[in-house]
This record gives structure tokens, C-alpha cells and sequence, in this order.
């Protein structure tokens, strides 16, 4: 077994297949990251997924208590829904501890990895959990592939589209993301690139765009269109992103934030990425040796 | 991805006739956006590339900023770079020193 995957099993009964190493590298994540808030040294503030803020001091704790949460749950044969989404929570706050931990460290240096692999790790369960209680996206075979959209993700989806497919032709700071300099710092060769290509960017994004509008009412769709479906949501979530000024992958949302409806759909279309991308992996050819 | 903002600088040729031979590499810069399992997705879609390799490149450029991800003539550089700014990567080339 090589994949973490979360089953229903009966009546609100989940049950998770953990994969051969897979209790050990949650145990040595989780020691990871106690060890880095337990020197007490930089003062740090950190946000967790509930927008509760934590003094340096305080994170001893709420990591013990998260990590707590998380062990019972593995440790269960069986859990609710109520309990998996518990055991959900505690994974995204320890990824956002994770990640806030490295940022204390050297870029590179060793313990820097350590952390940026606790942080995946954690995201990871995340994804992953979040995914099995909401699956919005699913290979069936033979190039199929099912579609579920909640209302919400389609109205969301077909403003975004239409926002950025007015855009593309545009000279917006929001859409930079999506024509980046060719030839880096040359300015005259990335001018002379761009002079070039973009048209051809251009109707290439739009194209992809028609795709995923149309998707919006399709069952299903086959491989081909699920890749450019993709791209689409992509180039969404870099403007999304871009105009949220976002600095870091894991980024904190504020209550009372004005931008709170934009934050949930740039959250809610990395969940929906996720999902593609998992569904498409499938499908890639694996070479014996690179 | 957190965020570095490309610098590098491309050298002017001086000597012409060895510029000419030295193949132009593609470089993918690390960006605050992109989801990490996209970023491996996207470099095994395009290169062919193993899981594992995708996911080592993909690291390289989280961690270090950068990753080289092909090289070969200035042709086959902007047709990789075409493809890799088609999927919303921040994608450059130039030259290999």
C-alpha cells in the first residue's frame, strides 16, 4: 500500500488505510515540530485554521493538542465523520505550525527541510481527508471522468471565467502571473518573446476557459478536456492570488477580512485542483528510469 | 511555494561564435501560487518525467528558488517555456554559462 486513502465503510463509519511507514513519519513530523516550539528563542504569532492566534509560548500546547487529536484518530480502527473532519482540522493546524517553524529557519539549511517535509506531510492528510469526505471529481475508467460541482462551485467557477477571460487582452497587474518574461531580466529578448506569443498565450487561455464553462453542466468529460479544464482553473487561481497579494502557501485568513469571499474561493479551487490532478495522475505513463 | 522573484541576470555575448554553442537551459522559478503537486504534475505532463524525478525538481525549486528542467537549443527553449507559461509556471531561459 502506497497511498493514504480515508473509506466509508457503513453508517458514518470511516475507516484509513495507512500505507507501510506511514505511522512512523507521522510520529517523526510530529516530534519535528514540537522539538523546533519548545526552544523558546524568536517571539512568533501564529493563525491556525479556526483564526485563533497563538503566542510563541502557547504553541507547545496546541501542538501537543493537536497531535493528540490526530494519534487517537489513526489510532481508532473506525471514525465518524465528525471525527475524521477533527482529525482534518488538527492536520491543517499542525501544516500551518509546520510551515510557520520553518520559516524560522535557514532557507535549505537541514532542519529547514525537516519542517517544509512536516508541513507536506500534514497537508497532505489534509488534502487527502478533505478529498474522501468531498469528492467533487473521479476517474471512472475508460477516459471518463466524473464531474460533481456544488451550485456554489459552478456560479463561482463561471464569474471567475468570465472576469478573467475580460482581462486576458488587458494590461491588469492581476493577470502578470499568466505572461511571465521569457528571457528573465533581457527585457528587449522578453519584449521581442512576447511580441510573438502572446496572442497565441491568449487565445489558448480563452480556449481553455470555453472548456471549463462548458464543463459546468457536463456529467462527465474524458481525459483530454479534464487536462485543459485544469490549466483553466489554474490561470483562475494564479489571478485569484495574485489580486489576494498571496505570499505564502499557507496563508491566513482573518475574520472580518473584506476579501473573505475571494479567500474561500482561492481555498476552494486548490481543494478542486487537488482533486484533478489526483483523478489525471492515473492516467500519466510512469518511465522505468529517467 | 514562497516567494523568490527571478534576478538572474543574462550575460552579454561577447564571444558570438561560442555563444552559439552553448545550449540555453529552461529554468523554472519557485512562485507563492502554484500548488506543489501541480508544479510535479505539470513538469511530468510535459517532460515525461518519473514521479520521482517530477517530485525532486518540484522540491528543488521550492527550496532553492530554481530547477533546471530542460535544455537544448534557443528553438527547443522557447517551445518548452510556451508550454510550461501555457500552465501558469514562471518559466525563463537562457543560457548556459
Amino acid at each position: 500500500m502506497s497511498e493514504l486513502i480515508f473509506r466509508l465503510v457503513g453508517a458514518d463509519r470511516w475507516e484509513a488505510d495507512y500505507p507501510d511507514g506511514w505511522v512512523l513519519g507521522l510520529a517523526t513530523s510530529l516530534t519535528t515540530v514540537a522539538d523546533r516550539f519548545r526552544e523558546d528563542d524568536e517571539p512568533v504569532t501564529v493563525t491556525d485554521s479556526s483564526d485563533v492566534t497563538y503566542r510563541h509560548h502557547e504553541l507547545v500546547a496546541v501542538v501537543a493538542e493537536s497531535a493528540d487529536t490526530l494519534m487517537n484518530g489513526v489510532r481508532a480502527q473506525q471514525m465518524t465523520e465528525e471525527e475524521l473532519a477533527e482529525c482534518g482540522a488538527s492536520a491543517a493546524n499542525l501544516s500551518i505550525l509546520a510551515a510557520a517553524a520553518a520559516d524560522l529557519e535557514e532557507a535549505g539549511s537541514a532542519r529547514h527541510v525537516e519542517l517544509v517535509a512536516a508541513r507536506n506531510f500534514f497537508s497532505d492528510f489534509t488534502a487527502r481527508m478533505l478529498r474522501s469526505l468531498d469528492p467533487r471529481v473521479r476517474a471512472l475508467g475508460h477516459d471518463t471522468y466524473d464531474l460533481s460541482w456544488r451550485q456554489g462551485d459552478r456560479d463561482m467557477l463561471k464569474i471567475l471565467a468570465d472576469d478573467v477571460d475580460g482581462l486576458l487582452e488587458s494590461d491588469d497587474a492581476s493577470i502578470v502571473r499568466l505572461f511571465p518574461p521569457a528571457y528573465g531580466m533581457d527585457h528587449e529578448r522578453s519584449a521581442g518573446y512576447d511580441a510573438l506569443v502572446r496572442h497565441e498565450l491568449i487565445e489558448r487561455r480563452r480556449a481553455s476557459l470555453s472548456v471549463l464553462r462548458e464543463s459546468l453542466d457536463a456529467e462527465t468529460v474524458n481525459g483530454e478536456q479534464l487536462a485543459v479544464l485544469m490549466r483553466a482553473m489554474n490561470d483562475l487561481r494564479l489571478v485569484l492570488g495574485t489580486e489576494l497579494d498571496v505570499s505564502e502557501e499557507d496563508s491566513k485568513i482573518r475574520v472580518n477580512d473584506p476579501e473573505a469571499a475571494k479567500w474561500n474561493a482561492y481555498l476552494r479551487m486548490g481543494m478542486l485542483l487537488g482533486q484533478i490532478i489526483e483523478a489525471l495522475e492515473g492516467d500519466l505513463p510512469e518511465p522505468d528510469e529517467d | 511555494m514562497s516567494s523568490t522573484s527571478p534576478i538572474e541576470t543574462i550575460s552579454p555575448d561577447v564571444d558570438e561564435a561560442n555563444a552559439l554553442d552553448r545550449p540555453w537551459v529552461v529554468i523554472v522559478w519557485n512562485d507563492p501560487i502554484n500548488l506543489m503537486e501541480y508544479v510535479a504534475f505539470v513538469f511530468r505532463k510535459l517532460f515525461g518525467f518519473s514521479k520521482d524525478k517530477a517530485n525532486r525538481l518540484m522540491m528543488e525549486v521550492h527550496l532553492n528558488g530554481r530547477s533546471t528542467v530542460s535544455s537544448g537549443s534557443r528553438e527547443e527553449a522557447e517551445r518548452d517555456v510556451f508550454r510550461l507559461h501555457e500552465h501558469g509556471l514562471w518559466a525563463t531561459m537562457q543560457q548556459d554559462d
